[in-house]
């Protein structure tokens, strides 16, 4: 009976009014209330598996290509050299299944002298009006290929396919979508993962929002990149003296063009890992170690960036900065250091400091009270303030260093840190001579070599947390994080650099924060006037933080000020930290199928 | 001249007050007034003496019978077109072939995405049997409440910024509350401040309202800036009557700020003036955005009437204050600004005073539930006389 009256339309919408009443009177309201609460519930989960089968996607892609107001051509570029037939196949057939029809295809084959191959291709093009093909007489490299792909297009925009990798069959419709909505931009790329020699789907690639530094050191945008033709056109194309690393040399070159650059976090494209690929394995093609560098080395050149790439000693596929021909780096550093507790934690700092740096044109401001104590060391680079009175507040304690400050550039300087690069403060430099750059963070280590943070993550449970924290600080975190400058939404006051002229601006650290988030929320207020903060993989320094000071928790209220100041970005998440990843900890653990749905479902306010 | 009011909610919770008001004050002027609502219609007795009939949803088939069966001319005034008023409406205007005019006291719209966490763009694409299993029945519906917007023969605001979503340009009229100012005023008797653990010179704050998820960053900040008051000294409490739901960004936050507070849990309606009335000042938190902008909350107009320092966001009744003559009105909203607000009102006692005089004398001219509710009544005469224009929606 129960069972019955659930199946009914009695307790949904669709029944007649007067039907309803007439049943729920013979209900006595205790059962009619648990029935309507079952309702719900079922109603609900519903609701929510419904979402997830392939019918309903298909239906509701239909009406999502009907609700775009406009529908962009895209042109798909996909060089093809002794391809397998099973793997175009596959790649053609699902440029074919998507849900988005307003697309080509221009296949190039370079001289692969494979008739098969050619008679495949062609047999699409014949069957196909959307697909073009032209055949090569003499091989000239992927790049050369490209080029000719992109001079058979006609679509506003074109997007780049590799000649064994797939796409969902939804890709087109959500880069059109993107497109539409914002039709001022003129790049957007996916998240990616790859697809085994059986096909099975591995090692998704999550990626941040476009992130220009980060650009220089990993090449992070891959697939699925889709560009505005006349974009594309005005940088040139390709060039084939990048042949294997082309597209991130071609996509240097474009985000010199435009900044109109978005990213779309989810997994639209399946790379190939065949052997021999970049995708199987970072070590299967040759010289991207120096090609790679000498990319970025013409690209920061072309901006007047006083910097040049090298390969990453240890993993050479990453790329870091170095100083351009030896250029010295001339401007004066203030190093502030509010002291909270002094002793040994403070000598340790003070000798490492003092004993190890090389640069130069710095001054050392110890901020000390007679309450907390502070250094009798004495040296004539050691500039004393007298703290106010009152416990120990570090925004206050650190603005009071700055106003005395006479550098040009501020780096905040936790006591529990140990110096030990003696080109510290020229790396921090460094990376602050990027475009759009206030302020820098270093890598941060605990003594036995594993991650203290590298970076601060916003959005997460714990509304700002240290990113990569109990890696190995030598590795190469998640697709370069740990060795690759990156940007991050907040850095740590425990050691970040900025410039003067910035802070001044910010009206320094916002001290109703007594003790924390004053830091983060800096770097929000930057962000605000388009500034960036950026995570530099060197220097590196030690953090002595004991692991009771770890344990010992937030100040709640400096925590919650930080969210209500910033609670809508909090709610939107990190822009640099995939919402595909856990948001428990900035660990780029990917999110569980429960936590996602979870996160999709769930009222704004819960989420 | 009969009036069935549809009602989405119970009987006695928020806006089922100006309901009642505005029923109590139509039956004076001669309308056959009906209300309906959801559960149990003895409830009202918790906010007062109805001089009208109440009848819940479930019981309202009857009723319709009785209209059905009588003469004379029949308006329904649908309070919201959330989706459970609209069924309740449709089904009632097509048997008895009335006009009905929507009242508009929300941003549906963000009320709508806030509570699905998906934009109404994004509903709207989806299958209509989609759109039924996903959105509970007391929101709009992605697509039918635009259908419901545009077949009312009028529309009735609380704020004039809701027009907005008239979209069809109906006749519309401002259908601001009221309130009982012999209820609501200075010289009440408040309960023992000892008995709830309030020093005797604490600033007393006391804001009464649910903690839900369309507002619980605004009440983070209220909480937050009583904590941040505290920490530089000043001796501020914050008493609070409602349910509290602490969620949002970061729940764990907002638990540690809102330990501290006293919380009073609900309290019966007949009460509240006394608890009001233990207030040094009000604070209605949040910034001027798209859910404060379009709604006017319903505990302001009971702030005003008090005779205390009210401090309120620069948007909807806020247009119509001044600031430092009756108010102290926020433009961001967040803690860090209430916070200034309420340390120049604790350095300045006389300034308290004197915005507490000007918010009383701006509640005796604006906020006259007869005056209000003879606005309303001439407008849905003009409605009715115009046709049923809705009916056939």
């Amino acid at each position: 009976m129960l069972r019955r009256i659930r199946q009914s339309r009695l307790l949904g919408h669709r029944l007649p009014f007067a039907d309803a009443w007439t049943l729920k009177a013979l209900l006595p309201p205790s059962l009619l209330s648990a029935l309507r609460r079952g309702h719900d519930l079922a109603r609900r989960v519903k609701g929510r598996l419904h979402l997830n089968s392939r019918r309903h996607r298909r239906q509701a892609a239909r009406q999502e290509v009907e609700a775009l107001t406009a529908r962009p051509l895209i042109s798909l570029v996909m060089p093809t050299y002794k391809t397998d037939l099973k793997y175009l196949r596959e790649a053609v057939e699902s440029v074919q299944a998507q849900h988005y029809s307003d697309w080509e295809l221009c296949i190039v084959d370079d001289a692969s002298g494979m008739p098969e191959l050619s008679a495949a291709i062609q047999r699409y093009a014949d069957s196909d009006r959307r697909i073009k093909f032209k055949a090569l007489e003499q091989n000239g490299g992927i790049s050369a290929a490209s080029n000719e792909g992109l001079a058979m297009c006609s679509g506003e925009f074109v997007g780049f396919l590799d000649h064994d990798d797939t796409l969902t069959d939804d890709a087109l419709l959500r880069f059109a979508q993107e497109l539409v909505t914002d039709p001022e931009l003129d790049v957007v790329y996916s998240d990616q993962d790859k697809l085994t020699l059986h096909g099975i789907r591995a090692d998704p690639f999550l990626k941040p929002d476009w992130s220009p530094v980060y650009a220089l050191g990993a090449m992070y945008i891959g697939h699925l990149l889709v560009v505005r033709r006349s974009v594309a056109e005005a940088v040139g194309g390709f060039d084939s003296d990048f042949d294997t690393i082309q597209d991130f040399e071609f996509m240097l070159r474009v985000s010199e063009y435009t900044d109109r650059i978005h990213h779309i976090p989810q997994v639209l494209y399946h790379w190939r890992a065949i052997p021999g690929s970049i995708a199987a394995g970072t070590d299967q093609k040759s010289g991207v170690e120096d090609l790679q560098p000498r990319a970025v080395s013409n690209h920061l050149d072309r901006l007047g960036v006083n910097a040049l790439a090298a390969a990453h000693p240890q993993i050479p596929h990453r790329a870091v900065l170095a100083p351009r021909n030896g250029a010295a780096l001339s401007a004066k550093v203030s190093v502030i250091v509010p002291v909270q507790r002094g002793g040994r934690a403070l000598d340790r700092l003070l000798s490492s400091l003092l004993g190890l740096t090389a640069y130069p044109d710095f001054e050392l401001i110890l901020v000390e009270s007679a309450a907390t104590g502070g250094s009798a060391r004495d040296d004539e680079r050691i500039v004393r303030v007298e703290d106010a009175p009152g416990p120990f507040r570090r925004p206050r304690a650190n603005n009071l260093g700055a106003a005395r400050a006479g550098g040009e550039y501020l780096v905040f300087l936790a006591e529990d840190t140990e110096v030990v690069e003696a080109d510290w403060i020229e790396q921090l430099l460094l990376h602050a001579g990027l475009p759009g750059v206030a302020a820098v963070g270093p890598l941060l280590a605990r003594p036995d070599g594993l991650v203290e943070q590298a970076g601060i993550a916003i959005g997460l449970r714990d509304p700002a947390g240290p990113m990569l924290a109990g890696f190995p600080a030598d590795g190469d975190g998640y697709y370069g994080s740990l060795p690759c400058a990156r940007e991050v939404s907040a850095l740590s006051g425990d050691c970040m650099l900025i410039r003067k002229e910035d802070f001044d601006a910010e009206g320094g650290f916002n001290e109703s924060y007594g003790a924390e988030y004053e830091d983060f929320d800096l770097c929000r207020r930057l962000a605000k006037r388009g500034l960036k903060s950026v995570y530099a993989p060197r220097p590196r320094l030690v953090s002595h933080r004991t692991p009771a000071v770890r344990r010992a928790g937030t100040d709640i209220v400096d925590r919650a000020l930080f969210v209500d100041c910033w609670y809508d970005e909090l709610a939107r998440g990190d822009a640099y930290f995939n919402p595909g990843f856990a948001q428990q900890l900035a660990d780029y653990v990917p999110a569980s199928w429960r936590e996602r749905v979870y996160r999709a479902t769930a009222p704004l306010g819960r989420r | 001249m009969k009036l069935l009011i549809v009602y989405f909610g119970p009987f006695d919770v928020n806006s089922a007050i100006q309901a009642f008001h505005f029923g109590n004050e139509l039956t004076d002027l001669g309308w056959e007034v009906t209300l309906t609502g959801r559960g149990d219609p003895t409830r009202i007795s918790a906010v007062g003496e109805p001089r009208f009939e109440c009848v819940s949803h479930d019981d309202l088939e009857p009723k319709v019978r009785e209209m059905q069966a009588n003469d004379g001319e029949t308006v329904v005034l649908c309070w919201t077109p959330r989706e459970r008023v609209r069924r309740i409406t449709m089904d009632v205007t097509r048997r008895l072939g009335a006009p009905y005019t929507i009242h508009l006291e929300d941003n549906e719209e963000y009320l709508l995405e806030s509570a699905t966490g998906r934009s109404l763009a994004e509903l709207q694409r989806l299958p209509l049997r989609q759109q039924d299993r996903l959105v509970p029945v007391d929101l709009i519906h992605p697509t039918h409440h635009r259908e419901f917007l545009d077949g009312a023969a009028g529309v009735t605001v609380i704020t004039e910024e809701l027009n907005e979503f008239n979209h069809a340009g109906r006749p519309h009229a401002l259908a601001r509350p009221g309130i009982d100012l012999e209820r609501f005023g200075p010289g009440l008797t408040p309960p023992s401040r000892y008995e709830l653990g309030l020093a005797p010179d604490d600033f007393v704050l006391v804001y009464h309202g649910t903690i839900h998820y369309a507002n619980q960053h605004e009440m983070l900040s209220l909480y937050l800036a009583v904590k941040l008051l505290q920490r530089r000294g000043h001796p501020v409490r914050l008493v609070r009557v409602g349910h509290s739901e602490f969620g949002g960004v970061d729940p764990r936050a907002f638990r540690a700020v809102a330990d501290g507070a006293i919380e009073l849990g609900p309290v019966p309606w007949r009460e509240m003036p006394n608890y009001l009335a233990l207030a040094d000042a009000f604070v209605q938190p949040g910034p001027p955005d798209d859910f404060n902008r379009y709604r006017l909350p319903s505990k302001l107009p009971e702030f005003l009437a008090m005779g205390r320092p009210v401090i309120l966001p620069h948007c909807n009744i806020g247009n119509d204050l001044t600031h430092g003559k009756n108010a102290l009105l926020l433009e961001e909203g967040n803690a860090l600004e209430i916070v200034a607000r309420i340390e120049e009102l604790l350095s300045d006692r006389e300034l308290g005073e004197r915005l507490g005089r000007g918010s009383r004398k701006f509640a005796e001219e604006q906020l006259s539930w007869k005056a209000n509710s003879e606005a309303l009544a001439d407008f849905l005469g003009k409605v009715s006389a115009a046709g049923a224009v809705g009916s056939a929606a």
